[in-house]
């Protein structure tokens, strides 16, 4: 009876195989380490800021990188390595902030309108074809400009325009989830609607809403440092990315530093939830 | 004869066809796929019924409207006389806990993402099946009635073959104790030798449990195999229903003749008595009017092209849907 016998092998060791997987593919690692950096940069940057990102040495102006200033130091000498080390605290709370309330907005109204379907799906159509044909920029811009320039009312506009994304992207995938027998299953069982929609559809529906959330984390901190430059989200003389290429803006063909290490910092933190959006794909996906 | 668990009265289902703008603009009627066309069948306590019928006949329907997966457009479910889709018994599980279905595709009628375990003990839970510290005494008990080994409860459906995954969702069902199964094609997705032990421990459950099974099945000699009693169904109407081996060996209904000698046969010498049906089976969007199967009968008179007949008990044999039931020859 080779129907009854099971293979011999612990469920929590093939757990930890498929994280050992995911560590061993380059991308991932790279992704996992700049993030793992900037997050504990974001968390203690007192520690590693040589200086007060606001002490100003008007003897120190618009220096060039030197030993004493890597980065070189701004138009009131405030040393540029240390407002780029703060700004870490401001935007990687930006990816956080900006995107985790429109995920629980998003995968809780795409569960709900993908599993009931019906008038409420329609109305939830119109939403996201009226809020898709407006570039996103444009809208969180006037939203931000209704709501007047702030980090805080950044997240706000940002989140009001962002979670239809993910409301849409769940229930595309809870729709697909429940072509399956399981979901009937649970209907059969005399589940509620509410147990499978969380307990069963959520778990199996999630992965592609986790992936695009870490891409998106990379969009939000670009959002948020286009707004800071554009004087919309935060304000001088908070050291942010966006600010921080800002100030050096009129300087850029005397003292190229200035915007271009926040720069690189934009870049690396995005490329660094890419990769490991792309990692979690690959980690996050059921087998059999 | 022993009382009826679910009585299944002139049950139909119509699945609303797609209506294009050219279709309102023209006033073209919408076509609809008629699943369902009055089914009325009684499923006796601690019986098994058959039901068998070619692909896209409503079997499946039937099953899935039994569960409540579908809600009929016309017609009732009763179970222990209740009305199962009057309005103020929609919220009541306990009919859902007592009336349990298995699915045909044992890759997706389990959550990947859950244990076994997990699937089970879920099960017992939600319906208060036994006290939390019995649970474990419980699963273990499972897994014994379905003759899996214990440690399968810490493992994932992946980790399982189909026959296995079968299994569990067996034992998912009896977790909850239920009086009926619906299996709807339990074992077509399985080899051959994995149906036999699929099928012997559903027989063997409900010898011990005293269920009463609805089996839905393509393949007829697992259903002769199985069966008290069987019903066809052609183009969502029953048109024989009646005593497994009295139908298996002589079956009335022109429609069932041709389907059981279309079955292949194990006697290398059985060459012939093959019956060809003409014609393609008319589609659910356009059901020919009077006989549903006259298009394709050996034995149609003008009768049959105008008039439905209605399903009547034939001396000796079980009900027939046919006009010609005593005329026909036994095959």
């Amino acid at each position: 009876m080779s129907d009854t016998t099971i293979s011999r092998g612990n469920v929590r060791s093939q757990r930890r195989g498929r994280v050992q997987i995911a560590f061993r593919k380059p991308g991932f690692m790279v992704g996992f380490t700049i993030i793992a950096i900037s997050t504990v940069l974001a968390l203690f940057p007192g520690f590693f800021a040589p200086y007060d990102p606001n002490f100003i040495d008007y003897q120190a102006v618009r220096q060039p990188p030197s030993w004493q200033h890597p980065f070189g130091t701004d138009l009131l000498g405030r040393d540029s390595f240390s407002r780029v080390i703060w700004a870490y605290s401001v935007n990687m709370q930006m990816a956080v902030l900006a995107t985790v309330f429109a995920l629980v907005i998003g995968v809780f109204v795409g569960a709900l309108v993908g599993y009931y379907r019906g008038i409420a799906d329609m109305i939830f159509g119109r939403v996201v074809d009226a809020v898709i044909t407006f570039p996103f920029l444009v809208l969180v811009i006037a939203i931000v400009a209704v709501l007047g320039p702030g980090l805080i009312n950044m997240y706000i506009a940002i989140t009001l325009v962002g979670w239809v994304y993910y409301a849409r992207l769940m229930r595309a995938e809870v729709i697909s989830q429940m072509a399956n027998d399981y979901a009937s299953a649970g209907i059969v069982m005399g589940y509620s609607d509410l147990r499978i929609i969380f307990r069963h559809l959520l778990p199996n529906a999630i992965t592609p809403v986790i992936v695009y959330w870490m891409t998106d984390m990379a969009l939000a901190i670009l959002l948020g440092s286009s707004l800071g430059y554009l004087g919309l989200g935060a304000q001088p003389p908070q050291a942010e990315w966006g600010v921080l290429i800002a100030e050096g803006r009129n300087f850029i063909t005397t003292a190229w530093w200035l915007s271009l290490m926040p720069g690189i910092a934009i870049v690396l933190t995005g490329l660094g939830f890419s990769l490991i959006g792309d990692g979690l794909a690959d980690l996050l996906r059921p087998r059999g | 004869m022993s009382e009826a668990v679910l009585e299944i009265r002139d049950v139909s289902l119509a699945f609303k066809g797609k209506r294009s703008l050219l279709d309102v603009l023209s006033n073209t009627p919408v076509k609809n796929v008629n699943a369902l066309n009055g089914v009325s069948l009684d499923l006796r306590q601690g019986e098994t019924l058959g039901v068998v019928g070619e692909s896209g006949c409503g079997k499946s329907t039937l099953a899935r409207c039994i569960v409540r997966l579908h809600e009929p457009n016309g017609g009732s479910v009763h179970f222990h006389g209740m009305d199962v889709f009057a309005s103020h018994e929609r919220g009541d599980r306990t009919y859902n806990r007592r009336v349990q279905m298995m699915f045909q595709d044992p890759y997706s009628s389990l959550n990947p993402r859950m244990t076994t375990g997990q699937i089970l003990s879920e099960a017992l839970r939600v319906h208060d099946m036994c006290p939390e510290d019995d649970v474990p005494a419980r699963l273990a008990n499972l897994m014994d009635l379905v003759q899996l080994p214990g440690d399968a409860l810490e493992k994932y459906p992946h980790e399982f073959s189909g026959g296995q995954r079968q299994r569990i969702a067996i034992a998912r069902a009896l977790a909850v104790e239920p009086e009926v199964l619906i299996a709807d094609e339990l074992v077509s997705a399985l080899d051959v030798s994995v149906q036999a032990q699929i099928v012997n421990l559903l027989l063997d459950l409900q010898d011990r449990l005293g269920l009463t099974i609805l089996f839905v099945a393509h393949d007829l000699r697992l259903v002769r195999h199985v069966s008290n009693r069987v019903a066809v169904i052609y183009l969502g109407r029953i048109v024989e229903i009646g005593d497994s081996e009295t139908l298996f060996a002589s079956p009335s209904h022109p429609y069932s003749q041709a389907l059981l000698s279309a079955a292949p046969s194990l006697d290398p010498d059985d060459k012939g008595r093959k019956i060809h049906l003409e014609g393609e089976l008319p589609s659910p969007l356009d059901i020919p009017p009077g006989c549903p199967f006259h298009v394709r009968c050996r034995h149609k008179s003008p009768k049959c092209t105008t008039e439905q007949p209605k399903l009547r008990p034939i001396a000796g044999r079980g009900s027939v849907a046919c006009h010609h039931a005593e005329e026909i020859e036994n095959v």
